[in-house]
């Protein structure tokens, strides 16, 4: 409980030092622009104002310290401004689009953690089988991830796009198809919006086929997302495996006569703490994998709206973009340290 | 030769895939130095902005198939083979402006923290972390953003003004992002150093602090961070290619001359409509895509294996100290 405390404590001035730099590049913008940092409304209603007038108005000549205070202020209330590209105030616009990406990381991740998780095991227990020579599945399966890792994901996206769903017509871009688009919303539809992400809400309100339709749109768009973190999973996992496969213990277990299954099961629980040491540099590699699959995929996520607010110069939205980018990081990160804290008590003392 | 990059040089030889990626950096090093000789620019021209025909943005004449006079064809009225042949160069040029820059903030942060510790220290150290715990591309995006095209330093009697083009400010985009890495490595190494006993006896001397940081702690901790510094020479060209596909370089929303610009994330954000022209010939366009594609893939790969076997051979090395 110490320790979640401290690592509260250690979280905030980071959150704080963040959103200072975020708020310092915005004093780069132009004033017309910055006062829609301050505002929940249209700022355009102001156009009428010359720019002297409008910077007194808003005090955007005030010391930054003071700008930074009341805008924090703001913030916190949760009010990020107005965004001229969707005419909509920040705060609507990114939680109108939250639940695509997260419908998209909540099918990719498995596959990431798990899929590398297993596979970097299972590399790791062919290799230290075959100790001084090199194993040919072992082999083939770090070629085949380094492969992955360096094959740019915007490349792999349009290939994927090209082949099976211009080529071989399997679905189209989006998260949804014409007919289930049409079904969710036409105006007579009786579609429940529950949480926004589709898979989850046709289920509840019992439409299997909008679930598969779905289902078909989010397959292409998860593989894109992994292919340039499932490698780091797999590397890590297996480096660690081996690590603790030549480790005491595992001579010792062996020794006793304990079966195969039962010794990397030991190992693989003690090589399961070097992948969460590595999990912020994999949520950033998952970050910027969002933006690019969503953007090449079309799928109307924070991503695809972060490359949208700054090809459109919407500074509002994208300083509301980057400060909810951080203070995801910054939860998950926690929820990892605490997680990591379970697992391995040492790093408590 | 020093033992240890003979040992580096055993390890490489030792593995298959290494070397394959040694050739493959080779032939890239040997087309960006031979850009001029491969695809000749046209005279008085600026050599990065392929030959082009008259375009706009809304009249843009289709793609060609290769043929003798266009290798890899054509795509907006420029050729293929020349975009890609002097992306190789810019590729080059983007990393090591990069470099140069994240070398220059993570040496003078990390030395700096490294070498007088203490509150100093701790303060640089999470100034640090929190650069590095940030999603790097999106940072990069919002400072290419922020970033204007002439930026203006004010520092009293010097005043400096630096232009920066769209791939120079991707570059310092991603530098700026790029740096904490060499920060802690610098701060590690130099910590280490720090108690040997020859900084000791340059202390008793009488040296001065920058002094012994430039002269005597900084030649010893090189070597490390040169080698990490090379092998993320692919990172940041993938990144910058990632960044222009999104449309932050020089095709973006800048003028029409620079769409021609041979960079390959731009070629690859340029094909894009043309890749889904047709469901009766899905394929018909796809050499637009697999020229640059190849050639960037190739660029980051060749620099992946090697870093994968200098991580093998380096490891154990590190080990042993």
């Amino acid at each position: 409980m110490k320790y979640v405390a401290k690592r509260l404590a250690f979280i905030l001035p980071t959150l704080l030092a963040l959103s200072l730099i975020i708020f310092y590049t915005t004093t780069f913008f132009p004033p017309r622009k910055r006062v829609a940092l301050f505002i929940p409304d249209n700022p355009y209603k102001l156009s009428r104002i010359p720019i002297d007038k409008l910077i007194e108005k808003y005090h955007l000549n005030d010391p930054f310290y003071v700008q930074y205070y009341r805008w924090i202020k703001e913030v916190l209330r949760g009010n990020f401004g107005y965004s001229h590209l969707y005419n909509k105030s920040v705060i609507n616009v990114i939680l109108r689009n939250l639940p695509a990406t997260l419908e998209l990381v909540m099918y990719a991740a498995p596959i990431i953690l798990l899929g590398g998780y297993k596979l970097g095991v299972f590399s790791a227990k062919r290799a230290s089988k075959k100790a001084p020579k090199e194993d040919t599945i072992d082999f083939a399966i770090r070629s085949v991830s380094i492969f992955g890792y360096s094959i740019p994901r915007f490349c792999v996206a349009l290939l994927f796009l090209v082949i099976f769903y211009v080529g071989l017509g399997w679905s189209g871009p989006g998260r949804l198809g014409h007919e289930a688009g049409h079904a969710i919303f036409s105006h007579s539809s009786n579609w429940i919006h529950y949480t926004g992400l589709y898979t989850v809400d046709a289920l509840l309100n019992g439409e299997p086929w909008i679930f598969l339709d779905a289902l078909k749109h989010l397959f292409l768009p998860a593989i894109t997302l992994s292919t340039e973190i499932l490698p780091i999973v797999i590397r890590v996992t297996r480096s660690a495996m081996l690590g603790e496969l030549t480790m005491p213990y595992v001579l010792m277990a062996k020794a006793k006569g304990l079966n195969e299954k039962a010794v990397s099961r030991h190992a693989e629980r003690n090589s399961l703490t070097s992948v969460l040491t590595v999990s912020g540099m994999l949520l950033a590699s998952m970050l910027t994998g969002v933006v690019v699959t969503e953007y090449v995929f079309l799928i109307q996520g924070v991503g695809n709206l972060t490359v949208k607010a700054a090809q459109k110069f919407d500074y509002p939205l994208l300083v509301g973009l980057a400060i909810t980018f951080c203070l995801i990081f910054a939860l998950i990160n926690l929820f990892v340290e605490i997680v990591y804290a379970r697992i391995n008590p040492r790093v408590t003392g | 030769m020093t033992r240890g990059t003979k040992v580096i040089f055993h390890g490489l030889k030792r593995s298959p895939l290494s070397f394959l990626g040694l050739i493959m950096i080779g032939f890239f090093v040997v087309v960006a130095v031979a850009a001029p000789i491969l695809a000749p620019p046209e005279p008085g021209q600026d050599p990065y902005v392929a030959p082009h025909e008259e375009i706009s943005y809304y009249v843009f004449p289709l793609p060609t198939f290769p043929s003798p006079e266009h290798h890899f064809g054509t795509l907006n009225g420029y050729d293929l083979y020349y975009g890609c042949i002097w992306g190789t160069r810019t590729a080059f040029q983007v990393a090591l402006l990069a470099i140069v820059i994240q070398l220059v903030v993570g040496l003078s942060i990390g030395s700096i923290a490294g070498y007088f510790g203490g509150v100093i220290d701790e303060l640089m150290m999470r100034l640090t972390d929190i650069f590095f715990a940030f999603p790097g591309l999106l940072v990069a995006l919002i400072f290419i953003v922020a970033l204007p095209a002439e930026w203006v330093v004010n520092l009293g009697p010097l005043n400096l003004s630096v232009t920066f083009s769209p791939m120079q400010k991707i570059a310092v985009a991603i530098a700026l992002t790029g740096w904490p890495l060499y920060a802690r490595l610098i701060r590690g190494e130099i910590i280490k150093v720090k108690s040997e006993d020859y900084v000791e006896a340059a202390k008793a001397i009488g040296c001065s602090n920058i002094r012994i940081v430039t002269r005597h702690i900084l030649p010893n901790t090189t070597y490390p961070v040169l080698i990490m510094a090379s092998l993320n020479i692919g990172t940041i060209v993938l990144s910058a290619a990632t960044l222009s596909f999104l449309g932050f370089g020089p095709g973006g929303r800048y003028s029409p001359e620079l769409r021609c610009y041979a960079e390959w994330g731009t070629i690859i954000s340029d094909t894009r409509r043309f890749l889904f022209w047709s469901t009766t010939e899905p394929f018909k366009y796809i050499h637009t895509l697999l020229f640059p594609g190849l050639f960037l893939s190739c660029f980051v790969l060749g620099w992946s294996l090697i870093g994968d076997a200098l991580r093998n051979v380096l490891d154990p090395m590190l080990r042993r100290r």
